[in-house]
């Protein structure tokens, strides 16, 4: 189980970080300023590209990232999803170590586990980054909310946070389990509501720093409306920062579905990673010394999970200029 | 100042007081009757006995009573009968197993937070050095590792004994069983038994406090009152352990309080591979044989544990962040 | 300066003195070895699982039965085979002599008078009564069920006989097979709580050659031998089970000789066991079986007494021939063959191979239905179930319950069984294959439960133990035993109801002549059989191994391949022909570990030690050269 880095956005602390973006223009005629706007954000964005570049440890993430997703995409053309079944014709002897005819060899139904690991990567990118969409959904709303509005809506949201985060997850999963059944979509659920605290934590915190800046201020003196303070100034101060703190629940979305599958509550039904260390740990691939039944699942977890992570360090550097090597 | 603790300790009961309800409701919601589950398959399995067993383990009752006698009994600090181990007190059968845990959670956490700190501290002070990058990559790598799946890795390297590793320690348990041993033989052997799932959850986490800390040290290398103390002429050292490092501890100590609960779930999954008796494979143990009674138990605990850690987060939090105590 | 520098050299000596206290404990460890005395004969056993309860009243598991086999006595026990054991022998249930009376309703038991209890006083009569009535009385889960047709309670005549009248006439208590599991406790010891069932049991006062005196509640079972057993003396002094959260670890521990035997539930693991040097494995069957088990009906039979139809059940299982056809397309063989690695042995009937000698019946001949895809699909043809718009799934026939509906079944795995979803994996394409389509999903165990309860699938996946005699399991499949109501529980999980069947299995349970009852009691497998409400995929292997080099004088129960030690009935053979092999054998605790010389690992550590050391000098002067 693995919290969320936070990397001195500790949220108690307060402290603003996040970039300053230029807040947009308030309108002066309505085609023009729409292109401007437009403009300015590709500007933007093409910026923060060509920062990114330049951090080493966010390409190497992203090189490994892409990697993966080719892998997942191309999978049927690399092994056949027949070789899935354990009734397919083309396994091999079982428990057999790496061999010219199955690189990473075979598990205890003789199935390759090089088609096991590469379509494995669906199901484990697929729920990760599902679930880190609920989580990052449900966190920014609830940030928003409780930093914009404040006053009992605060309290209340925070309460309920506070109350998210203490819940073992662990437990909790397992009887959401047993309740919902175990499916992908279940699985992906459990994972996604239990880790949006976090994020909720980190966005209320930056929304109550932009709040408090002076041309928010401004604006609201000037009369300007709910919808129109956070979609023009909160949200676009917020973004990087959401953006940065999705990239690394990702990763730990798929360190929790690993977890859960290995202790056996993943689908049944689906082959994901985490799933693979399960048949191998419980066909005592340990004790046998079956090392190429657990290396491959082991590694790709390990290195997709890193890759996330780089991927998120370096976003954060960018929007956290203090964390940039001097 | 006293009214932000005495708010957070009040928060802290509110917390407690909702878990304990949700403890209770979530656990009923679960499809599927304990009794007919506990006696499937075997001859005892009928309607009658069923009933029977129902009514042994308190589940006729109608819900509201349930209830009540519920928080009843949770406050008295009475947790039921677990369905299994010959009907024992949960809580005799938590504490029977939460003293390995401690042992496991308590010298690896602080292993790996001291650890971990010093790593961190080195690397924020020369960051982009040869010793930052190294670290920082070595602990990214034990970051993304599932924890369990370096257990299996050293159970097979070091009690299966593959390749060149060697075999040399048991493959789980606390103690070598029924033996009686005692005074150092025994300290010895409990020591003989722990040094892998501390290894792994030591090595697990650790990598955790050294980012915390590199980063906080960063954050603070670049604050005001770093540059004056190197005005006014204090060497490099002095300014790392004197004015940086404190500043640093404190974010790093109250995240690692609020990092126990991930270290629970962390012991709950080594402990399961180590085959390691402590509340993790209590747990485990919990969930295959429908025990909600310890399931409610172990669950309640660990919510209660990760309670009182945020809540002394908070107060030391307050304490020592002039800012928030002025608030 | 000086400070930090104190300081970190603090910190690092600190974690190297750690670093070498724990590899000097753990050479200490290795050479010194575990405790254990030199002079006690210990056998050390092991399995995963943890006892439900080590009383009789309130355990159900069968773990809990290794138990009570070296402490207590039935009154008619099982012979190695299975047979009666022979009254007066050496293993022998208490009973040495059954009277029935003429109208099958008054039994009258005499029992040993050389029996002693742990604590000194003799077992007598009053045992016996106050047992099977304190059984009855307080509803105890598993004891109680071969008490239900006792009238009454049970009558002491006199020290050593027993008497009780039966509410039908009965030949079940008539000692032809040993049907009253019912181990006989201590009254004076029950007797003096008000809630018997709760009593842990531990130390227990034993009849048997051994009695439990410790018990750890996740970590081991400690028995002793039991000083006034009148029997033949064990040599075995201390029997000590210990409990693993996985095969694994057991593995590793019978390699390291930390355990002497263990029990296997895995068969890859148990393979790797068998590769052990020193080791020897047996892999008997336990009387268990896994089925697929069908919804014969619940929403189209008869409104039978307490018995509503209720569920949505596809009707096509309604019709004998659709289930013979699903029979038919299970490869037991096959299943038996990947999944449980060829150890199970392919099912056919519901009496178990490991069952009471001569209750059971097997298919042989034409009567076999074997794996056989062709004759699945003609058989569907044959009776109109065709594939008449061609999208591979057949419809039902005309005239039948509901024409033209497609043959798609709800099949459940269980997901605390891994086997059950693969097994799924492998019967789904098979019937695929002969035109059924199954749409498959896993779910817990309680949820199913609920399912069966409902009536709202078709196909599921499940097991039973049944007991050695075959009443209990034969019982399980009467009308009365369905779930009458979508909400109560009933065994009868396939809905079957045969009013053949119900009259048969009265009939066996008052047959006196024991030829006469097996074969009422083979009519009724046949029927069920033919019948197929299940489709009995296997039976469940017992893997067991243990360390030949240490051990000897297993009694392997059925013979040739059984349960070495045992597991069923009263006062085993095994716990006193169990012996050490050669002089030096038993379990001292300690580890054989191969493995790097203590003194290397300290070595070791004082380098690690200085390595950090020098590696942080050397980075701090470097620093200190920077300001």
């Amino acid at each position: 189980m693995r919290p969320q880095e936070t990397f001195g956005h500790d949220v108690d602390l307060q402290s603003p970080a996040g970039v300053e973006l230029e807040p947009t223009p308030p309108e002066k005629t309505p085609k023009s300023a729409r292109q401007i706007v437009w403009t300015r954000r590709r500007r933007a964005l093409l910026g923060v590209w060509r920062t990114y570049k330049r951090n080493r440890k966010g390409m190497a993430g992203l090189l490994i990232l892409g990697f993966f997703l080719v892998v997942a995409l191309v999978a049927p053309l690399i092994a056949s999803s027949e070789a899935l079944e354990v009734t397919c014709e083309c396994n091999g002897p079982p428990f057999s170590p790496p061999s010219l005819d199955f690189l990473f060899g075979t598990d205890n139904f003789g199935r390759s586990i090089l088609a096991l690991t590469v379509w494995g990567a669906r199901v484990s990118l697929t729920i990760g980054l599902l679930a880190t969409l609920i989580a990052i959904g449900i966190g920014a709303l609830v940030g928003l909310t409780a930093g914009y509005w404040g006053r009992w809506p605060e309290t209340l949201l925070m309460r309920l946070t506070d109350w998210f985060l203490v819940i073992p997850f662990l437990p909790l999963a397992i009887v959401l389990a047993s309740i919902l059944g175990q499916s992908m979509g279940v699985i992906t659920l459990v994972i996604g509501v239990t880790s949006w605290p976090q994020t909720a934590r980190i966005v209320r915190a930056q929304v109550l720093s932009v709040k408090t800046r002076p041309y928010v201020e401004r604006a609201q003196a000037l009369g300007a409306s709910t919808w129109h303070l956070v979609t023009r100034h909160i949200l676009p101060n917020v973004g990087p920062l959401i953006l940065a703190n999705t990239v690394l629940t990702v990763a730990v979305a798929i360190l929790s579905e690993t977890t859960l599958a290995f202790l056996g509550l993943g689908d049944p039904l689906t082959i994901s990673w985490g799933r693979i260390l399960e048949f191998a740990f419980n066909a005592g691939a340990a004790g046998s010394g079956h090392w190429w039944w657990l290396l491959p699942p082991g590694f790709a977890i390990v290195l997709v999970v890193l890759a996330f992570t780089l991927c998120g360090f370096a976003l954060d550097e960018i929007v956290n200029p203090k964390l940039r090597k001097r | 100042m006293r009214r932000y603790v005495l708010g957070k300790v009040l928060q802290a009961f509110l917390t407690l007081a909702f878990v304990i309800a949700f403890n209770f409701f979530l656990f009923r919601v679960v499809p599927g009757d304990p009794a007919a589950l506990l006696l499937r398959g075997t001859s005892a399995f009928n309607p009658d006995t069923v009933e029977q067993l129902q009514e042994d383990l308190g589940l006729n009752e109608s819900l509201p009573v349930q209830f009540l006698i519920y928080v009843q009994d949770t406050v008295t600090l009475n947790f039921g009968e677990s369905f299994f181990g010959r009907g024992a007190p949960v809580a005799e059968v938590i504490g029977h197993n939460i003293w390995p845990t401690l042992l496991l959670v308590g010298t690896s956490t602080i292993a790996s937070t001291i650890l971990g700190m010093i790593i961190g501290i080195y690397a924020g002070w020369k960051p982009g050095s040869r010793f930052d990058v190294g670290s920082l990559s070595a602990t990214l790598f034990l970051y993304a590792m599932p924890e369990f799946w370096f257990g299996i890795l050293v159970l097979m390297a070091f009690a299966g004994g593959v390749g060149p590793f060697p075999a040399i320690f048991p493959t789980g348990g606390y103690e070598t069983a029924a033996s009686d041993l005692t005074g150092i033989a025994h300290v010895v052997d409990v020591l003989n038994h722990l040094v892998l799932p501390w290894t792994v959850l030591t090595l697990a986490y650790l990598g955790e406090y050294a980012i915390i800390m590199r980063n906080s040290l960063i954050d603070i290398m670049g604050d005001d009152f770093i540059q004056t103390a190197r005005a006014k002429g204090l060497r490099e050292k002095q300014v790392l352990w004197r004015h940086a490092v404190p500043n640093a501890l404190l974010p790093t100590v109250t995240l690692t309080l609020l990092y126990l609960g991930f270290v629970f779930a962390g012991a709950i999954t080594v402990e399961y591979v180590f085959s390691y008796p402590g509340l993790g494979s209590l747990t485990v143990q919990a969930i295959d044989g429908n025990d909600y009674p310890l399931l409610q138990g172990l669950f309640l605990l660990f919510s209660a544990a990760v309670i009182v850690a945020n809540l002394l987060a908070d107060i030391l939090y307050s304490y020592l962040d002039p800012r928030v105590r002025a608030a | 300066m000086r400070h930090s520098k104190a300081k970190l050299a603090i910190a690092f000596a600190l974690v190297g003195a750690l670093a070498s206290g724990a590899f000097a404990t753990v050479a200490l460890a290795q050479e010194g070895g575990g405790g254990g005395g030199d002079e006690s004969v210990r056998f050390t056993w092991a399995s995963t699982g943890e006892p439900s309860s080590l009383n009789p009243m309130s355990g159900y598991l069968a773990l809990d039965f290794y138990f009570w086999t070296p402490s207590y006595h039935l009154l008619v026990d099982w012979g190695q085979d299975f047979g009666v054991e022979p009254f007066d022998s050496e293993g022998s249930g208490l009973a040495t002599d059954i009277q029935v009376s003429d109208d099958l309703m008054e039994y009258t038991y005499t029992i040993r008078d050389d029996v002693m209890w742990s604590d000194g006083t003799p077992l007598t009569a009053e045992d016996v009564a106050f047992t099977l009535n304190l059984y009855k009385g307080n509803h105890a889960y598993l004891p109680q069920n071969y008490l239900t047709l006792i009238d009454g309670q049970v009558e002491v005549v006199d020290d050593y006989t027993v008497r009780w009248r039966t509410k039908e006439p009965t030949s079940l208590y008539s000692g032809q097979a040993a049907y009253m599991y019912d181990y006989i406790l201590p009254k004076h010891i029950f007797e003096e709580f008000e809630k018997p069932k709760q009593f842990e049991n531990v130390p227990n006062v034993a009849s048997g050659p051994f009695m439990i005196t410790e018990y750890e509640v996740g970590q081991f079972v400690r028995m002793e031998q039991n000083p006034e057993w009148t029997g033949p003396e064990p040599y075995v002094d201390e029997i000590v089970w210990r409990a693993f959260k996985n095969d694994d670890a057991m593995v590793e521990a019978l390699r390291q000789g930390e355990i002497d035997f263990a029990y296997f539930t895995s068969p890859n693991i148990f393979n790797t066991a068998a590769e052990l040097e020193n080791v020897e494995t047996m892999v008997g069957s336990t009387p268990s079986f896994s089925e697929i088990g069908m919804n014969t009906g619940s929403a189209y039979q008869e409104p039978d007494g307490a018995f509503v139809p209720h569920g949505d059940g596809h009707p096509a299982l309604t019709d004998v021939n659709v289930r013979r056809a699903i029979r038919m397309a299970i490869d037991s063989e096959q299943l038996a063959e990947s999944i449980m690695l060829g150890y199970a042995e392919p099912g056919t009937t519901i009496i178990p191979p490991v069952s009471v000698e001569g209750a059971r019946w097997e298919p042989t001949g034409d009567e076999l239905m074997e794996f056989d895809l062709e004759a699945a699909k003609a058989l569907l043809e044959e009776n109109g179930y065709v594939d008449s718009d061609g999208d591979g799934v057949r419809e039902m026939p005309e005239g039948s319950l509901d024409p033209g509906r497609p043959l798609e079944f709800r099949y459940y795995a269980r997901t605390s069984e891994q086997v059950t979803v693969d097994a799924a994996e492998f019967i789904s394409e098979w019937l695929a294959e002969i035109g059924i389509a199954t749409n498959v999903e896993a779910i817990s165990s309680g949820r199913l439960g609920d399912i069966i309860n409902e009536g709202t699938y078709e196909l599921f996946s499940w097991g039973w133990i049944p007991d050695p005699d075959p009443d209990s399991a034969l019982d399980w499949f009467t009308c009365d035993q369905r779930p009458p109501d979508g909400k109560t529980y009933g065994n009868n999980d396939s809905y079957y109801c045969n009013p053949e069947y119900d009259r048969l299995f009265d009939e066996q349970r008052r047959a006196l002549d024991p030829e006469e009852r097996w074969d009422i009691v083979h009519e009724m497998q046949r029927i069920y059989y033919n019948d197929a409400a299940y489709a009995v995929m296997w039976y469940e292997p017992l893997f067991a191994a243990w360390r030949s080099d240490r051990w000897t004088g297993f009694v392997p129960q059925p013979t040739p391949e059984g349960d070495p030690l045992e597991g069923w009935g009263g006062p085993a053979e095994v716990w006193w022909k169990l012996r050490p092999v050669g002089a030096g054998g038993g379990t001292g605790g300690g580890s054989d570990t191969g493995g790097i010389p203590a003194v290397v690992w300290v070595i070791l550590a004082g380098v690690v030690v200085i390595v950090a050391g020098l590696l942080v000098f050397r980075s701090r002067r470097a620093t200190e050269d920077e300001v």
